[in-house]
């Protein structure tokens, strides 16, 4: 009786295994462009935002066991396709998306500039009803980096590179593993 | 006594499996949901070869959470279902973002809190475009086909519409069926009439 309890229980773990790993996932998603050497400068559009927002992402994707560095440059207005790769704020009324990361064209990377939509509001400190700037920053330096949103709520919702975001979420300024393997892969 | 014995190891067992059925069920409903949205998106933004001599650009835009269709019901301003007539060319805006609009002949309105005429054309300003010579690529923003008949769940801009929840909130209607992406469900592909029906329910509880 004791073989066949541990029979059934066994078979269904052994279910569980195989529906939860049928399927290819991405550990990361990589769009193939890179950074010339292994260092960013960012500049600053953020007037009355603490310039710490930012640079805690930035030692966060530094601090991943990569070569690579993000540095803080100064303040720059910013201005579209200028040489500056520049994180701004504005206010973006006709699109829902929270914050919006445009590259350039090329194989290796020249210019990226992040803008936060003002249209929401936006906090420093996990609070319930804004988005966190930290959390979100974290993303999108990612982005920087060339790394591609995931939208697997099941094997991705708790990496940085998760593509959807919650108000109050902080659990993008600290990345996952594979959010780890991805800069390790591209650096 | 040893028959009773049996019959309440039995029934444990079968209960314990049963459970662990179910959550496997849930874990793997949740894990096909996610992996249709990440095709979904892949499918809607490389579809063709990039023409020779063409550059691609890449915009990512990250966007609010709980992308269901009751979230994005109760957020659009519009709900219409209507015919892609126009898909205009591309242009940027002076944060250089690059939008191109299309215009939708509306069939039938579901909400319509900012009272659009019956029979006006609708402009959707949508991210990406092709602009001399260089391909805007914007993943997370709905791409619309000439005629294509759809289903878009719409909000208020500074001057035209723009699709809420930028990709998730629009669906192509074909053979009186509504496909498209949504976080409950992954993949939907269902009677436009059951569609239908769902979105008036959720904006009718609000």
């Amino acid at each position: 009786m004791k073989h066949r309890l541990r029979w059934i229980i066994g078979s269904g773990f052994a279910i569980v295994l195989v529906m939860t790993t049928i399927a290819p996932v991405y550990a990361y998603k990589y769009e193939k462009q890179k950074w010339p050497t292994n260092s960013a400068g960012f500049y600053l559009d953020i007037a009355g935002w603490d310039p710490a927002l930012i640079q805690g992402p930035a030692s966060t994707w530094n601090n991943a066991g990569s070569p690579f560095r993000f540095k803080l440059k100064g303040h720059n207005v910013y201005k579209p396709n200028d040489g500056y790769s520049t994180i701004g704020r504005y206010t973006l009324t006709d699109t829902d998306a929270i914050a919006v990361t445009k590259g350039q064209p090329g194989s290796t990377v020249t210019e990226i500039d992040t803008i936060f939509n003002m249209k929401y509001g936006w906090g420093c400190c996990a609070e319930s009803d804004l988005y966190d700037v930290r959390n979100v920053m974290t993303h999108e330096f990612g982005h920087w980096l060339v790394l591609g949103d995931l939208y697997n709520i099941f094997t991705d919702i708790n990496k940085t590179m998760y593509g959807l975001i919650g108000k109050g979420e902080t659990k993008k300024r600290s990345l996952h593993q594979d959010d780890i393997n991805g800069i390790n892969y591209i650096y | 006594m040893e028959k009773e014995k049996v019959y309440i190891l039995g029934g444990v067992g079968v209960l314990i499996l049963g459970g662990v059925l179910f959550f496997a069920g849930k874990l793997y409903v949740m894990q096909r949901n996610g992996q249709e949205i990440q095709a979904y998106m892949q499918e809607n933004v490389a579809p063709a070869p990039v023409p020779e001599g063409y550059l691609v650009t890449e915009m990512q835009a990250s966007l609010p959470a709980e992308a269901t269709t009751k979230n994005i019901a109760n957020t659009a301003n519009l709900i219409v279902r209507g015919k892609v007539t126009t898909i205009g060319e591309a242009y940027s805006d002076q944060l250089g973002f690059v939008y191109h609009n299309v215009i939708i002949q509306p069939e039938k309105f579901y909400k319509n809190t900012t009272q659009v005429q019956q029979n006006a054309d609708i402009t959707v300003k949508v991210f990406g475009g092709t602009k001399d010579k260089e391909i805007f690529r914007a993943l997370d923003a709905p791409r619309f086909a000439q005629n294509e008949q759809v289903f878009v769940f719409l909000g208020k801009g500074e001057k035209d519409y723009y699709v809420t929840y930028e990709i998730f909130g629009k669906l192509t209607i074909k053979d009186n069926k509504v496909e498209g992406i949504n976080q409950e469900q992954g993949r939907v592909s269902e009677k436009l009439s059951d569609y239908e029906k769902k979105v008036v329910e959720i904006i009718g509880q609000k």
